[in-house]
């Protein structure tokens, strides 16, 4: 009978050895899985740093593998950064060869409506549409050797009209609207078409032109003689006064630091991508990759040769 | 050759446990739940908040910050879980934590059948979420009250907590 009841304590105490055992595992996996689930620790900072990298478009999406700067998402982290009670000023770390004009826009709509510090620091590219919503900060950093400026508009295409010919396939016209077309590669561009065109690009030219004597309180006049499409090295860009600083993201920290008199903590905002949208980036890149490495065999003599 | 004599058997008894004993059981089972539970989770949560002198600093500072209340807020869901795994899987299959092994308590159902579901809502006061956190009242007044020695949630969960009383001879 005792014997009895010693086996059953052992065992009992046995059943409680293996509960905490579990328990304790259980709460080691949990306590490495929930900082990644739920809280980004390093989105906690006083300075919040929006990185602006890539071809800007209005929605998110992928350019020959390389991903794109969402418009949509940027101002999302723009509106949460300025909403942040813990967040004093917002970066702009910007390299981007500029993009959409209406995302641009868009872009520097949202930084203009934000009531905090806002600095932007161009790395290797600040050009055309990044330039655009770089203007919309309160200063600009650039290296000497950034390529920033490139206020212009481009709409060229290709147009196959004539290759069309060459393999006797015609372009049935077929509209309801005399522009409707307008702007097909599969037909000619008409005289009248290509003015429209242009006017409209000049258009959207002034546009770019008007915010950016607006914002980097330059003369309409000043900003249309640089806004000849052409970009420039950060050195010049300050000469002309299109960037404030030539510096970098440590000397713009340092500056807001000054400015706020705060010791400054970076917090990274970023779009946190969800499994199909890595996967579909690293499928299209690999098939990139691919397409890559087939035309390159087919464009190397060397492969052609026989060997003997 | 002495004999051995014939003494009457011990007699043993069941009866609402005390309240003490009850307190003390928990106590134990706290301590070692921060050993098990809460400790894998200290680096992180220390990590969260920096030192502050003051509790006034450390307030404004989560306040200022709302994805660390959330942080913390979401591991307080994870380690109730964990807690309540402990209370209710050691009850249900012994009818005793360790607190209440040592403290020689055990946990009944007052029905005939014993289901798990008994043994997690004798549990849920653990969970900090409204209207859960409400059990932190109203548990201990209807114990107060109670005639069987129960708290509220026992008593919806048809359960109680008796202890053992054995008197007589033991050889």
């Amino acid at each position: 009978m005792k014997e009895k009841t010693q086996k059953n304590k052992d065992q009992s105490w046995k059943f409680i050895f293996k509960t905490l055992i579990m328990l304790f595992i259980l709460s080691w996996i949990l306590a490495g899985i929930l900082p990644a689930l739920f809280y980004e620790s390093s989105e906690i900072g006083n300075i919040a740093v929006i990185p602006i990298k890539g071809v800007i478009t209005s929605e998110s999406g992928s350019t020959l593998g390389q991903s794109n700067v969402a418009a949509t998402e940027l101002i999302k982290l723009i509106k949460k950064a300025d909403e942040s009670p813990g967040i004093q000023a917002i970066l702009f770390d910007i390299n981007s060869p500029g993009g959409s004009a209406v995302a641009s826009s868009n872009i520097a709509e949202a930084i203009k409506k934000v009531n905090k510090t806002t600095i932007s620091v161009i790395t290797e590219v600040g050009a055309s549409g990044a330039y655009w919503a770089a203007t919309a900060t309160d200063k600009i950093f650039a290296n000497k050797m950034s390529i920033t400026g490139s206020i212009g508009v481009i709409g060229s295409y290709l147009e196959f009209a004539n290759f069309l010919q060459n393999y006797n396939i015609t372009y049935q016209r077929l509209t309801a609207g005399k522009y409707k077309d307008l702007g097909s590669p599969l037909k000619e561009l008409e005289y009248d078409e290509k003015l429209i065109l242009q006017s409209i690009m000049d258009k959207i030219h002034n546009y770019f032109i008007e915010d950016v004597a607006l914002n980097r309180n330059l003369s309409k006049e000043k900003v249309e003689e640089l806004a000849n499409g052409l970009f420039y090295l950060g050195e010049d860009a300050k000469e002309y006064g299109l960037i404030d600083f030539i510096g970098s993201k440590e000397d713009a920290v340092t500056y807001i630091e000054k400015e706020l008199n705060i010791t400054a903590k970076l917090a990274e905002y970023k779009k946190e991508k969800t499994f199909i949208e890595i996967l579909s980036q690293a499928i299209s890149e690999k098939f990139f990759y691919v397409g890559k490495g087939i035309s390159e065999g087919f464009l190397s003599k060397e492969k052609l040769q026989i060997l003997t | 050759m002495r004999k051995s004599l014939r003494l009457p058997k011990p007699r043993k008894m069941a009866g609402n446990a005390s309240l003490i004993k009850r307190g003390i059981a928990f106590i134990i089972d706290l301590l070692i739940l921060n050993l098990i539970v809460i400790y894998p989770f200290k680096k992180y949560l220390s990590n969260l908040i920096p030192e502050f002198i003051s509790f006034e600093e450390s307030y404004n500072y989560v306040l200022n910050n709302p994805e660390i209340s959330y942080s913390i807020y979401s591991i307080s869901i994870a380690i109730a879980i964990l807690t309540i795994a402990y209370f209710s899987i050691l009850e249900l299959k012994l009818g005793q934590t360790i607190g209440k092994k040592i403290l020689k308590l055990k946990v009944i159902s007052t029905t005939k059948e014993q289901k798990v579901w008994q043994y997690i809502i004798r549990s849920l006061f653990l969970i900090p979420l409204f209207p859960f956190m409400l059990l932190w009242l109203l548990d201990p007044i209807y114990l107060f009250f109670n005639k069987q020695g129960q708290r509220f949630t026992e008593s919806l969960s048809k359960t109680k907590v008796i202890q053992e009383f054995t008197w007589g001879y033991t050889q």
